[in-house]
């Protein structure tokens, strides 16, 4: 007779530090079912963001940490959309340099956490020992080491020096000289292996039909990458791979994580001289859909403004609302013991899907 | 045995934390912390707390007081580049946590440049 | 109820959903007028967005897109939550608590815009 226990994972759980809670209906050991509650860290930002549109350059920042740049920068080339005005290419080439800044960040983060959810804290505190010098090198450049506080309507705030190009250079080399041996033992070791491989399965047409972005849909063969567009002049290639696994989705970071170094170095080698802003006056009137790829995925904002300081309405989609969703389609049949490792593997940032 | 190369460089280097606050925080130039208004140039006009993202800055003209309350502030610069008479300054100090929300006053004097007074 | 008033939009997106490679980004749900509701669908074709929009009354119900794609269901769980509108066969809930806050993007809620 088969028994089905209910266990809550969450909200508080060690896995990561948001707060989710899941239901899970177990068979003895093996999950067959999964139910996700959310709720836990809504702040109605989408609200609060509307009620001037020159504040909300830096809330928006704030809807999220991890990514909080490009949000930043999603919500100011939507405005300058409805403007009809054009950022500069130095402000675009910058833009690019601190977005890859802060993919790096993200996806040691993720690694990291990857790690620590198997148990293997001296990778996870080695993958945030490289992460903290990245943040020391942000903080350099744009005065703070999460919150840029880079963006502004027209273009960006701050220059890149000849000294800070310099330095970020040399961080550069520093970081692939230390990362490598780590992304060996991502790539190679047993352990890491026998825990991600064959689990959390996405099937294709599963990503497709939950509408999964980012490494989450790169790994299950969709290799859809928004910065093929943005990213013109720096020859980039999206990085795909289609077993679909939790294995998978880590290769995917790892790889990209390389992918990264390499763009900063691009651009920062090609970037143009020129202006740094172009000026936006007046009030707003018009719509705009803008999209970008933030480490997790696709964020989209959604701008309709009617010529008064208040936006009339402002939609935030951050890709951590799909992927989050698609867990449910990854966990039936996994053993409870792996569900840790799975949902970290979506690599999920409950404050972007409850905003 | 791929994390040895590793494990051996941690052995003979030192740890990359900052025994802060035992040991100076190490806070770059360009950092943004504190902000600080020059009142012999602020002619009051009230555009920094127009601008002020999270409304953390309050001008009071008829009392000649500018008031900036430190934990609403986030130092995004905005006031800085907006005030007309570059009165205000982000300076790279390390914004220390307190037991109260600190509350920094600014009062325009002839005389003094700058007069702080904490409330609280 | 016979016919919902998005019906029509279901059916575009329906079609255009059998061509393999089509992602549905996200459902942008307003109050456009008050008393007024404009879903506004936003999908990716290719590379490509899309919109189709409908428009109809705040309280009518309206039809749910969670059998064309899976992710729609959590969209439309939050515009339940946040505009108050309804969805035939889908429960709100998904980031408001019963008892507290009801429809927060409504006009009416937010004391006129």
């Amino acid at each position: 007779m088969a028994v089905t226990t209910l266990i809550p994972f969450g909200p508080q759980h060690p896995v990561f530090l948001e707060p989710l809670n899941i239901q899970l209906k177990l068979d003895e050991e093996t999950v067959v079912g999964a139910e996700i509650n959310y709720g836990y860290n809504h702040r109605g930002m989408e609200r609060a963001m509307a009620a001037d549109f020159r504040r909300t350059i830096y809330m928006c920042e704030r809807v999220c940490g991890i990514c909080s740049f490009f949000h930043s920068s999603t919500y100011c080339r939507g405005m300058e959309e409805i403007f009809g005005i054009e950022a500069p290419e130095r402000a675009r080439y910058i833009r690019i340099v601190m977005m890859e800044c802060q993919r790096l960040t993200s996806h040691l983060l993720a690694l990291g956490h990857t790690a620590e959810a198997m148990g293997y804290e001296s990778l996870f505190m080695q993958c945030f020992r490289e992460r903290e010098a990245v943040m020391a090198l942000a903080n350099r450049v744009t005065g703070n080491r999460v919150h840029y506080s880079l963006n502004t309507i027209g273009g960006v705030r701050r220059d890149i020096t000849a000294e800070q190009k310099a330095e970020m250079l040399k961080a550069m080399d520093a970081l692939e000289d230390r990362f490598a041996p780590l992304a060996k033992v991502f790539r190679t070791d047993r352990t890491i292996r026998r825990r991600t491989v064959g689990k959390g399965l996405l099937s294709r047409a599963d990503a497709l039909s939950y509408g999964a972005v980012g490494p989450v849909s790169r790994a299950s063969g969709i290799g859809q990458d928004l910065r093929q567009t943005y990213y013109r002049g720096l020859d980039f290639r999206p990085i795909v791979r289609d077993e679909g696994d939790s294995y998978a989705r880590t290769m995917v970071r790892v790889d990209e994580t390389f992918q990264s170094i390499g763009l900063i170095r691009k651009a920062l080698e090609t970037m143009p001289g020129g202006p740094l802003t172009v000026p936006a006056k007046g009030n707003p009137s018009g719509e705009s859909f803008t999209r970008q790829e933030a480490p997790r995925g696709e964020v989209m904002y959604y701008i309709k403004a009617q010529g008064k300081v208040e936006l009339e309405r402002l939609k935030v989609k951050t890709p951590a609302f799909v992927n989050v969703a698609a867990l449910s389609a990854m966990v039936p049949g996994c053993e409870v013991a792996d569900i840790p490792v799975i949902t970290v593997s979506v690599d999920p940032c409950i404050c972007c899907t409850e905003r | 045995m791929t994390m040895l190369s590793t494990v051996l460089r941690n052995l003979v280097s030192g740890p990359v934390t900052t025994a802060y606050p035992h040991a100076p925080a190490e806070l770059p130039e360009g950092n943004r912390g504190r902000v600080v208004w020059d009142m012999s140039k602020c002619t009051l006009c009230g555009l920094c707390a127009k601008r002020c993202p999270t409304l953390a800055v309050s001008v009071d003209r008829k009392a000649g007081t500018v008031e900036l309350q430190v934990f609403r502030c986030i130092a995004c610069g905005v006031c800085a580049e907006v005030c007309p008479q570059g009165a205000i300054e982000v300076r790279p100090e390390y914004s220390a946590p307190g037991y109260v929300k600190e509350v920094r006053t600014y009062r325009k004097e002839a005389t003094a440049p700058e007069k702080e007074v904490v409330i609280g | 109820m016979s016919t919902h008033p998005n019906a029509e939009a279901i059916a575009k997106i329906r079609e255009m959903s059998k061509d393999n490679g089509t992602r549905l980004v996200t459902i942008v749900a307003e109050e456009y007028v008050p008393g007024g509701l404009e879903l506004i669908y936003v999908l990716d074709a290719g590379g490509e967005l899309r919109t189709v929009r409908s428009r109809s009354g705040l309280d009518d119900e309206q039809e749910s897109l969670s059998s064309v794609f899976k992710g729609a269901e959590n969209m439309e769980r939050e515009i339940i939550d946040l505009l108050g509108a309804r969805f035939e066969g889908v429960k709100g809930g998904l980031f408001l608590m019963p008892g507290g806050v009801v429809a927060p993007l409504r006009r009416a809620a937010a004391g006129g815009e």
